[in-house]
């Protein structure tokens, strides 16, 4: 009985799915022509680079996809702290940096917390917030551009660039 | 009648399923299944006729049939006939259904044939393309395009488009391109070319680092990262006229990885103005934004569903990056990553079933996963690999590999063979695949 109505509907299905596709088209003539043109060219110039900060003070340096402060690290910033404090004027900016494992994206992410990681500490040093910036530049800033430990080690790192 | 119900459904996915993947018949012709990708069809690209012999300058005879079969073999899917083995001189014979002796290429087990011709008017260069069955000796597709010699490969890569949607029933990807990040000294710039590496062209003048590119869905435009003005801003630059304007809600601070919802409307994107690195949703203007995510760790790269209703990304939450998926308002957090220290810059699938992601084991691996969290596969394992991208019909991938040196564009099947190279020296990563361009 089953196979009786298997068979009965099987022909109705194929019918309903093939009829809108089966037929045999018309051969169709060849189109007409396409003209294909290049996209126009439209000038354009890059601005000078950026000029780099003339003082920086001693960078912190942190571990594989971490952003907390290490011993080390703490002493380097009491000293920043320090010059910070003695230069009432200046204002400094924290940039975060990431060694070249990990994605670009993630890393532009780890460096913001890595600056940011800095200027809380120096905030709970006594430094106006006001007068401390961040900016993360992922991977893309290395000051070593080997592929080791050695390298990386010096990558991951927060500069302090006096910007005023 | 519980069997009956089984026959029923098994029906439907007979019709429906196998439909999809290419048994689906057109004119009483079978299509070629495109996945699994297996390299059989044999096929014949012929190189073109000098119809008027003028001389040849710019190889045109040569370059139309090279192209061509470069792009039928990045899918993965044909056996391309060796031209040594031809027995035909392409300069004498027909290139005609009438004129070509179709004994001489089923001798040679051909299933298809790619035969046409040119002709040269001044600058102008007028080409015939034809795609013939060998058994039955039949016409499936012609064309002809009015060019220069700047437009040869855009040309041969449109008949390309032709022959594959004739031999498997969906659209190609010889048109797409792939936008990229180049760097030359201390200055990264956003690059575009061709999905097959050709015709390099700059695409942002900045001066400074830029990262991100992301191709809206209708092709028109790109947003990316840029760091002119100091901080790193959202640009979205309108491909044709090349005018752009800084999408960044807040400019002074941290606007990074974009990504389009499937209908252009909305970019997610990861900021950090409530304290730290969260993903928000936006208008393209950089207005309405709306927070999505909400906890004490990083949370970038999201990636849309094709359906626009979830929205994968990368969260250290739990200790170390991983894959986790929301709901387009930020709701329904699940963890979908739990293999590896490091899992990051998922890319779901055009086609809905996957996401790409890349992966450290040592150095990096490209892998894909089902959104439900099932059926990781590792895809690359030479050098470190970064950056997956899908190709629009979300069967191939572009990503970074460091495999010979350097850091390079590479693409493959979504099963990680036909490794093809598509950047040649220096330093190119953080890829996007174009959406199928008009």
């Amino acid at each position: 009985m089953k196979k009786f109505i298997f068979l009965l509907i099987l022909p109705l299905f194929l019918g309903l799915v093939f009829s809108g596709c089966c037929c045999p088209k018309k051969r169709a003539a060849e189109a007409p022509a396409e003209i294909v043109t290049p996209p126009p060219e439209v000038k354009e110039e890059a601005p000078p680079p950026p000029e780099e900060p003339a003082v920086s003070l001693e960078p912190i340096f942190f571990d594989f996809d971490k952003s907390n402060i290490t011993p080390d690290a703490k002493a380097i910033l009491d000293k920043n702290a320090e010059w910070i404090s003695k230069n009432p004027t200046a204002k400094t900016r924290i940039e975060g940096n990431c060694d070249e494992r990990g994605t670009n994206e993630y890393n532009m992410a780890l460096g913001e917390r890595r600056a940011s990681s800095a200027k809380q500490y120096l905030v709970t040093l006594g430094i106006a917030a006001d007068r401390l910036s961040t900016v993360s530049y992922g991977e893309e800033k290395p000051l070593d551009s080997g592929h080791d430990e050695a390298a990386w080690a010096k990558n991951r790192r927060d500069d302090f660039k006096v910007i005023e | 009648m519980k069997t009956l119900f089984k026959i029923m459904v098994n029906l439907f996915v007979y019709i429906f399923v196998l439909a999809g993947t290419g048994l689906a018949q057109d004119s009483g012709r079978t299509y070629i299944p495109i996945w699994p990708p297996k390299a059989v069809y044999p096929i014949a690209v012929v190189e073109f006729k000098n119809l008027d012999g003028k001389p040849d300058v710019n190889n045109i005879s040569k370059q139309l049939a090279e192209v061509i079969s470069n792009d039928l073999d990045f899918t993965g899917l044909f056996k391309i006939l060796d031209p040594a083995s031809f027995l035909e001189n392409p300069q004498r014979s027909g290139i005609t259904e009438e004129d070509i002796d179709f004994q001489s290429w089923s001798v040679l087990g051909a299933q298809s044939l790619v035969k046409g011709g040119f002709s040269q008017k001044g600058n102008q260069i007028i080409i015939e393309a034809r795609l013939f069955d060998i058994n039955p000796p039949s016409f499936r597709v012609g064309r002809r395009y009015i060019g220069t010699k700047e437009t040869i490969r855009k040309i041969a890569h449109k008949f390309s488009n032709q022959i594959y949607s004739a031999l498997t029933g969906e659209p190609g990807i010889f048109e797409t391109q792939v936008a990229f990040v180049k760097a030359e000294s201390k200055q990264k710039e956003v690059y575009t070319m061709d999905y097959d590496g050709y015709n390099e062209k700059r695409f942002s003048y900045h001066g400074t680092i830029t990262l991100s590119p992301r191709w809206s869905p209708d092709g028109n435009w790109i947003a990316f990262t840029s760091y002119k003005g100091g901080s790193p801003n959202l640009i979205i630059k309108d491909l044709i006229t090349r005018k752009e304007y800084v999408a960044s809600p807040y400019r002074q601070d941290m606007n990074i990885s974009p990504d389009w919802s499937p209908d252009g409307s909305e970019i997610a994107l990861t900021l950090k103005k409530d304290g730290n690195p969260e993903i928000y949703v936006m208008d393209r203007q950089g207005k309405a934004v709306r927070r999505l995510t909400n906890d004490r760790g990083i949370d970038v790269s999201p990636s849309w569903s094709p359906d626009g209703q979830k929205i994968a990304f990368v969260s250290n939450r739990a200790g170390t990056p991983q894959i986790y998926m929301m709901d387009r308002y930020g709701g329904n957090v699940q963890r979908i990553t739990f293999e590896g220290q490091y899992n990051s810059e998922p890319d779901w699938s055009p086609r809905g079933d996957k996401l790409v992601y890349s992966s450290q084991m040592g150095n990096f691996q490209i892998c894909t996963i089902n959104p439900d969290g099932t059926g990781n596969i590792q895809l690359t394992w030479e050098g470190s690999n970064e950056s997956p991208k899908w190709s629009p019909d979300g069967l191939h991938i572009v990503f970074t590999s460091t495999r010979v040196g350097g850091k390079n564009l590479y693409a493959m099947l979504a099963n990680g063979t036909n490794v093809k190279q598509l950047t040649k020296g220096g330093t190119n990563y953080s890829s996007s695949w174009s959406p199928s361009l008009p």
